[in-house]
């Protein structure tokens, strides 16, 4: 009893932290609620590369692909018909014609992206390293490439519009929360376990009978499916789309969130995503100008960026497991 | 119940396999001897699937093993420690000991067979918690030891057991193997430390060159003229 209370621990606690910055977004101003409502769908993002970088010791760049994946099909099925027939007039009409309610469109789009991620996972999961990240990244620049070109479905280079707002602080909360069970129950199984062995030594591990490839396909599709609800509440939550939303930008947002909280436990997940939005909205705010003895102190357009890049750099250089030193919140 | 026959490995031009052939029976204990670069790691590795040989025949229990991945020569019963361990170092001593596990279905009986080894290894018990990277090397030989047997193999493959150890957790090793042994289970040694793979085994095998210069049982090996020129390539 106590051993399994202890084993659960570190996903109470992290539940906790999530509900304690919901309870303060929901008491903040709107401004500040909608950017504490991104940083939960950005947690939503993150926990999702977790699982697959963290089990696995692949660190991918085509996540954002998962995420653009899982906005479009979430777009394509609920933005309102007549919208869709006005800035999409070649869509196929099964598609046009359909509209399902908003709350089931981040579920959709996590489901097409794991589907996806089934479909191209097993050639790639048999890579590693290097040669693993940057077949991911060449996943993402396919995925771009589509979305920004495939103008009869997507809209092409042109804002999709119309998407119902529907990412407000309820749904974000229960998604992140939702994420951070799956990744937790996920990361205590014995597929988790021996994704994790190969992480430490693969030919140890394939010599105790560890599939390698599948472990690892498993733990792309799951962090897929997580990556594509992600992108359908980030959807959701602007009401538009444009390919570039999911392109390098928000690549290297997740991985320096996942980089700078430690990639080897979901503590580092939770932990990076909340710090990086902690700093980067204090940022946004000095970028904006701060009046100070009657003047605007504006700092220079593009610190945060540069910014997280350095802290990136610091971290990798002085302490790669990250902020949470790999270890888990109570564990 | 092992078979190996004619076996050719190359890497590139450098071949380190050259017509190996040997048979371990149910329960039996052979030990491959030889200097370094004998071939005697490229040997063990063909078995487990690690690496292709080009030609010859492994054959247990009369099925083919060439050609098949690791992981699936594990579920056919043949388990390998390899050298230097390779324990799982983040991971606890308790996880690298259910990783050994992986194939069974029976997880009850999994269970109670790490148990089992904990109560062998009393050290293991002591740090189950504890990632297995803080171990000794002898503790760590223990662990990979128990990790592979938990997989319960039917043919257990070391290379290099006594490799860093002190005497003294040499014999504790060589005691245990020996308790394996009586338990049915067939192990094949890969040593450099002559003798204490001649004083335990039934029959030996010193290899050089990537071939078998001389067979026999530990007696035979020692006493055989060509002893010194099998093992060093050279008269003494």
């Amino acid at each position: 009893m106590m051993r399994a209370a202890r084993r659960w621990l570190p996903l109470a606690l992290l539940l906790l932290v999530v509900l304690a910055v919901a309870a303060l977004a929901a008491v903040s101003p709107e401004v500040v609620r909608r950017r504490m409502v991104l940083a939960l769908v950005d947690l939503v993002a993150v926990v999702g590369l977790y699982v697959f970088a963290g089990n696995s010791g692949v660190l991918p760049f085509g996540h954002a692909g998962f995420m653009a994946i899982g906005a479009y099909t979430s777009g394509l099925l609920t933005i309102p018909a007549p919208m869709k027939a006005m800035f999409l007039p070649a869509l196929w009409p099964w598609l046009q014609q359909t509209q399902w309610p908003a709350w089931a469109g981040p579920p959709a789009g996590g489901v097409v992206a794991a589907l996806a991620a089934l479909i191209v996972g097993p050639p790639l999961m048999g890579l590693s390293g290097i040669s693993a990240s940057i077949a991911t990244f060449a996943l993402l620049v396919i995925v771009y490439t589509v979305v920004g070109n495939w103008s009869d479905v997507t809209g092409g280079q042109q804002s999709l519009m119309g998407l119902p707002l529907s990412t407000s602080l309820a749904p974000a909360l229960v998604w992140a929360c939702v994420a951070l069970v799956v990744a937790y129950a996920y990361q205590e199984s014995r597929s988790a376990l021996a994704l994790r062995a190969s992480r430490e030594d693969e030919a140890a591990a394939r010599a105790t009978g560890v599939h390698v490839r599948r472990e690892r396909l498993v733990a792309f599709v799951l962090s897929a499916l997580l990556s594509g609800i992600a992108g359908a509440l980030l959807g959701h939550l602007a009401g538009t789309l444009r390919a570039d939303s999911f392109y390098i930008d928000l690549t290297f947002l997740i991985v320096a969130m996942l980089v700078i909280g430690g990639m080897r436990s979901l503590t580092g997940a939770v932990l990076g995503t909340l710090s990086i939005a902690l700093v980067t909205e204090l940022l946004r705010l000095a970028e904006a100008g701060v009046p100070v003895a009657g003047t605007l102190l504006r700092a220079p357009a593009g610190l945060g960026d540069a910014l997280l890049a350095l802290a990136m750099l610091l971290v990798l250089l002085f302490r790669p497991s990250g902020l949470s030193g790999g270890r888990e919140l109570g564990g | 119940m092992l078979r190996v026959e004619n076996l050719h490995l190359a890497y590139g031009r450098v071949t380190a396999l050259r017509g190996v052939s040997l048979a371990v029976e149910p329960g039996a204990m052979v030990s491959i001897i030889g200097p370094n670069g004998a071939g005697k790691t490229s040997l063990l590795g063909a078995i487990a699937g690690d690496v292709a040989a080009q030609s010859g025949r492994i054959l247990f229990d009369g099925a083919e093993l060439r050609g098949l991945p690791s992981d699936a020569i594990v579920r056919r019963g043949i388990a390998l420690v390899p050298e230097g361990r390779h324990i799982f170092a983040s991971l606890t001593v308790r996880e690298n000991l259910t990783l050994g596990a992986t194939i069974r279905a029976d997880r009850a009986a999994a269970r109670a067979d790490i148990d089992r080894f904990l109560s062998i290894f009393p050290i293991l018990r002591e740090r189950a918690g504890q990632p297995a990277g803080r171990l000794s090397g002898g503790e760590q030989q223990q662990l990979a030891i128990a990790r592979a047997l938990l997989a319960r193999p039917r043919l257990l493959m070391l290379d290099e057991p006594s490799l860093g150890l002190a005497p003294k957790i040499i014999d504790q090793v060589y005691d245990y193997l020996a308790e394996v042994r009586r338990e049915g289970v067939a192990v094949l040694v890969v040593e450099q430390n002559a003798g204490r793979a001649l004083a335990a085994s039934d029959s030996i095998h010193v290899l050089n060159g990537g071939t078998v210069r001389l067979s026999g049982s530990g007696a035979e090996v020692m006493q055989h003229a060509g002893f010194d020129s099998a093992y060093f390539g050279v008269a003494l």
